[in-house]
């Protein structure tokens, strides 16, 4: 399964990136915001991305949406890890249709949970 | 001629003295004006001036604060350098001490094996089995390893998840900043009303933050309370209520609002507030 891991601060992709592998994920592609995220999409075809909500050019949020209406890749998994923990953040990811949400900082242990909760629903 | 117009001059005279008496009250006035504003003048220098020396100084601020955030970000570089590889040789290490054991085993089998076949003294024999259980016995001694490479691991693994402090903290200082600036525009347009010179203070301004780069409320918050609430809400459970969001649009909304009562400004209590109190 191939993940791509958004985020604009180069040390937390570096920090999921260890946690994937940690838990089993070893094949990961990276981009620095959400616009870089959508080329990926195409040149990468991952199978489940990773976001961050605050960055640069177009954020997480909006990245979502993106997904979310594009042709190809609608259906793809999105796991949103960020600092913004309150209930109204959480409730806009929701609206953007997000699979599930993680607030930084965050551990391997509930990385591999919103996983395979993510793959076991899907 | 002059009797008939006597009444007009007389009246003439009386508005004329009329208005000498008033000239005299304003102009007393007058002068009482010009000494408060000489009294003035020297103060509104003196806040221009302070005004000035403070918008300033806020461009070093943000710069000081900037460079606060590149010397994290290096120095977590760094730290994950040095987690990346520790990892790898204990990975590497966990894996020969597993392998060993196996390998001990197959061989020490193989050994009896041959024994069997070709040993007949009873004493050579036992002498034999001696020296295998002795050796046998070293592989088995990586086994106390493990869990103190476990352990190693775990501390490991600990150590990258405090390095997210790094991107949160960045996150903060991006909030502080986007605040220093948003002051320096008000005290910008405060001293164009002041001393009319519009634009002569443009070059000196703090470079803008971009507002969807920050969360101004991000926290180092290790108590799984905000992951629990965030995992109540997606669940569709009904989340207690808690603090509002403090958003770069709280910062800006702080100075660009209407006050609230008469001509209310904001406390510092208030500006801590949107950062939590933090």
């Amino acid at each position: 399964m191939k993940f791509l891991v958004v985020d604009d601060s180069p040390t937390m992709r570096r920090i999921v990136c260890n946690a994937l592998r940690d838990i089993g994920y070893s094949d990961l592609v990276e981009a620095g915001d959400g616009a870089e995220a959508l080329d990926q999409l195409d040149a990468a075809q991952p199978d489940f991305v990773i976001t961050d909500w605050n960055m640069p050019h177009m954020n997480g949020l909006d990245l979502t949406r993106s997904i979310r209406s594009h042709d190809r890749h609608a259906h793809l998994p999105i796991l949103m890890i960020t600092t913004r923990g309150m209930k109204e953040d959480v409730i806009a990811a929701m609206q953007a249709r997000v699979n599930n949400y993680v607030v930084k900082p965050f551990t391997p242990q509930v990385l591999r949970e919103k996983i395979d909760l993510i793959l076991k629903t899907a | 001629m002059v009797k008939s117009q006597a009444p007009h001059v007389m009246d003439r005279l009386h508005e004329l003295h009329a208005m000498f008496g008033a000239g005299q009250r304003a102009t007393a006035a007058v002068e009482e004006l010009f000494g408060f504003l000489g009294e003035i003048l020297p103060l509104m220098e003196e806040i221009d001036g302070s005004l000035r020396e403070s918008t300033g100084r806020m461009p070093l601020a943000t710069t000081q604060l900037q460079n606060v955030t590149e010397a994290n970000e290096v120095a977590t570089t760094e730290i994950l350098d040095l987690v990346e590889g520790a990892r790898r040789r204990l990975d590497a290490l966990a894996d020969y001490a597993a392998g060993e054991a196996p390998a001990g085993e197959a061989a020490a089998e193989r050994l009896r094996a041959l024994l069997d076949a070709h040993l007949a003294d009873p004493a050579a024999r036992a002498e034999a089995e001696r020296l295998l259980d002795a050796a046998h016995r070293a592989p088995a001694s990586n086994a106390p390893c493990m869990p103190t490479l476990d352990e190693a691991r775990d501390h490991l693994n600990r150590i990258l998840i405090a390095l997210q402090v790094q991107d949160i903290t960045a996150q903060q200082i991006a909030a502080v900043s986007h605040l220093i600036g948003s002051i320096q525009t008000r005290l910008k347009a405060l001293i164009y009303k002041l001393t009319a010179e519009e634009g002569t203070l443009d070059a000196d301004g703090v470079a803008p933050v971009n507002a969807d780069t920050f969360n101004a409320a991000a926290r180092y918050d290790r108590s799984g309370q905000a992951q629990a609430l965030a995992d109540d809400v997606m669940a569709g459970r009904t989340p207690p209520e808690g603090d509002g969001p403090s958003s770069p649009f709280d910062i800006d909304a702080l100075f660009s609002a209407p006050a609230p009562g008469a001509g209310e400004a904001a406390s510092q209590s208030d500006i801590d507030a949107l950062f939590g109190g933090a």
